[in-house]
């Protein structure tokens, strides 16, 4: 092979990869570097404003939006059977899931449905932090984003799908962890 | 490079370029960084990434990512705060305060309504209904005429379709098209036998077509996801068109000869109108719609025939699709 033509599949080859990483829909901030206590209660406490100054009071997402959120956390966190429970308040509960809502676009289905591509999309990012009460440190953390652009879909799918990307990437850090902590040989 | 993938390669390129220039992936900066946890992160350079409010930056061998939300300062090389440049409005701390969409608790002290200073009491937590962006309302009415303008016509069911935009938590625009349902008695009657001529059979048909455009109050009451109420009012103005077309058939008497006449006869009028209606919904964006609206035509004059106002009634069901 010409080192013209290994020179163009290379680039090829980055520009397919720096495509990938740009679509990713989160990024980690804090990666798990002990492994966590399993089965343990998890309490899911605030998710705060952090929408800019200028942010219109009526575009940002109501508080109905933000419980069904951190429902939908609860949800997916379940079904990865990491925390044994979450209880309605945080008393005793070793580990806390807290979030800031960073940016948030509300979109339109209707506009969605009329004109699509890309059009009234609804989109947010969320940055959240699972912490160890015991030391108030943040053990795991990231900044995940959420789009809706189809018309089928509602605009809550956006929280839904950050929901299930942190309980993923959650899950997948504890594997991780857990493998690297047992003992070789 | 072999012209066969030349323009695969062009693909990825536009590509890649159109999304560096979409997420504006690029942006190199060097600075100080003080976290709100008091860490210190002297002189790096850093990336930031505005699609998941992240600035990046190697620190000691490590990769470190950081979410604006922990950035408390950032000082440029010589030294001065160029958070807000970097992040934007993201840095001063906020709290869990969400506005919820049917609140109507002003508090549990002795402040009523009329002493919260809306829109400027920082404690003033004032309900507010989501509003729509666009909503679509599809039904039928019945129409009534009520005036001599529209003797010889009658009532009928008509249908109409409206298009609704909200502007704000209670004000909104109605555009609507609809085809009512009037027509013509059916003992109504133009013409009459003469000894030339028998009229054997006369048809006639009364369309009017209404264009308004309109502007409404409504209050939203309930929880989305729960039941919920529309209660609005409008009023519009536009545009009535009227046709008559009349089809009959004549014979004469003379020659026994049979006659087809056809005619019809077209007017646009001016009109107001004004409303109101109710609108339960059965889910988070479709509801059920009953209304009624009255239409005022303005009849210009002509020849001995003065001005003259016409009014008309609807009685209106349908079902409204809202969206955000």
């Amino acid at each position: 092979m010409s080192i013209t033509r290994l020179s163009i599949m290379s680039l090829f080859v980055v520009c397919i990869m720096l495509l990938i990483g740009c679509t990713k829909a989160y990024i980690i901030t804090d990666d798990l570097s002990e492994p966590l206590t399993l089965n343990q209660y998890c309490f899911i406490g605030a998710i705060t404003d952090e929408l800019p100054e200028d942010f219109e009071e009526d575009d940002k997402p109501t508080a109905e939006t933000i419980e069904d959120f951190k429902t939908y956390i609860i949800e997916e966190l379940s079904q990865k059977g990491i925390f044994a429970d979450f209880p309605a308040n945080g008393q005793d509960a070793p580990y806390e899931i807290t979030g800031s809502i960073l940016d948030y676009k509300k979109g339109s289905g209707f506009v969605r449905f009329l004109i699509g591509f890309g059009a009234g999309s609804a989109r947010v990012t969320v940055a959240l932090r699972l912490i160890d009460t015991s030391t108030d440190q943040v053990v795991f953390g990231g900044n995940f984003t959420g789009n809706v652009t189809n018309w089928a879909e509602e605009g809550h799918m956006m929280f839904k799908r950050v929901a299930k990307d942190f309980a993923k990437q959650l899950e997948k850090a504890v594997e991780k962890v857990e493998l690297e902590s047992m003992p070789t040989g | 490079m072999t012209k066969k993938y030349l323009h695969y390669y062009l693909a990825v390129a536009i590509l890649v370029i159109a999304q560096f220039i979409a997420l504006d992936a690029c942006a190199l900066e060097t600075g100080t960084i003080v976290t709100k946890d008091e860490q210190r992160y002297e002189n790096v350079t850093f990336d930031i990434l505005p699609v998941y409010k992240v600035i990046s930056f190697d620190y000691e061998g490590e990769k470190k990512n950081l979410s604006f939300d922990r950035i408390d300062v950032i000082y440029g090389p010589d030294g001065s705060d160029i958070t807000a440049a970097v992040i934007g409005g993201h840095y001063k701390p906020k709290k869990e305060e969400w506005k919820s969409e049917t609140d109507t608790d002003f508090g549990a002290d002795t402040k009523t309504s009329e002493d919260w200073n809306y829109g400027t009491d920082p404690d003033f937590k004032r309900a507010r209904a989501a509003k729509y962006s666009v909503g679509l309302r599809l039904g039928g009415s019945y129409s009534i005429p009520i005036s001599d303008y529209y003797d010889g016509i009658t009532s009928g069911i008509g249908i109409e379709g409206e298009l609704l935009i909200g502007l704000t938590h209670n004000m909104g625009i109605r555009v609507l098209i609809s085809k009512s349902g009037m027509d013509v008695e059916d003992n109504f009657r133009l013409f009459y036998s003469v000894p030339e001529a028998t009229i054997l059979s006369e048809e006639y048909k009364y369309t009017m077509i209404r264009y308004m455009l309109g502007v409404q109050y409504y209050e939203i009451k309930g929880q989305i996801d729960r039941s919920k109420t529309m209660l609005y009012i409008y009023t519009g103005l536009g545009l009535i068109t009227e046709d008559i077309t009349a089809t009959v058939t004549v014979r004469d008497n003379l020659d026994d000869q049979i006659y087809v006449l056809d005619g019809s006869a077209s007017e646009s009028r001016f009109a107001l109108n004004f409303g109101a209606g109710l609108t339960t919904f059965i889910s988070k964006n479709v509801g059920v719609d009953f209304a009624f609206s009255m239409d005022q035509v303005f009849i210009p004059g002509e020849g001995n025939y003065k001005s003259t106002t016409a009014y008309s009634l609807d009685l209106k069901a349908g079902l409204v699709l809202l969206l955000d």
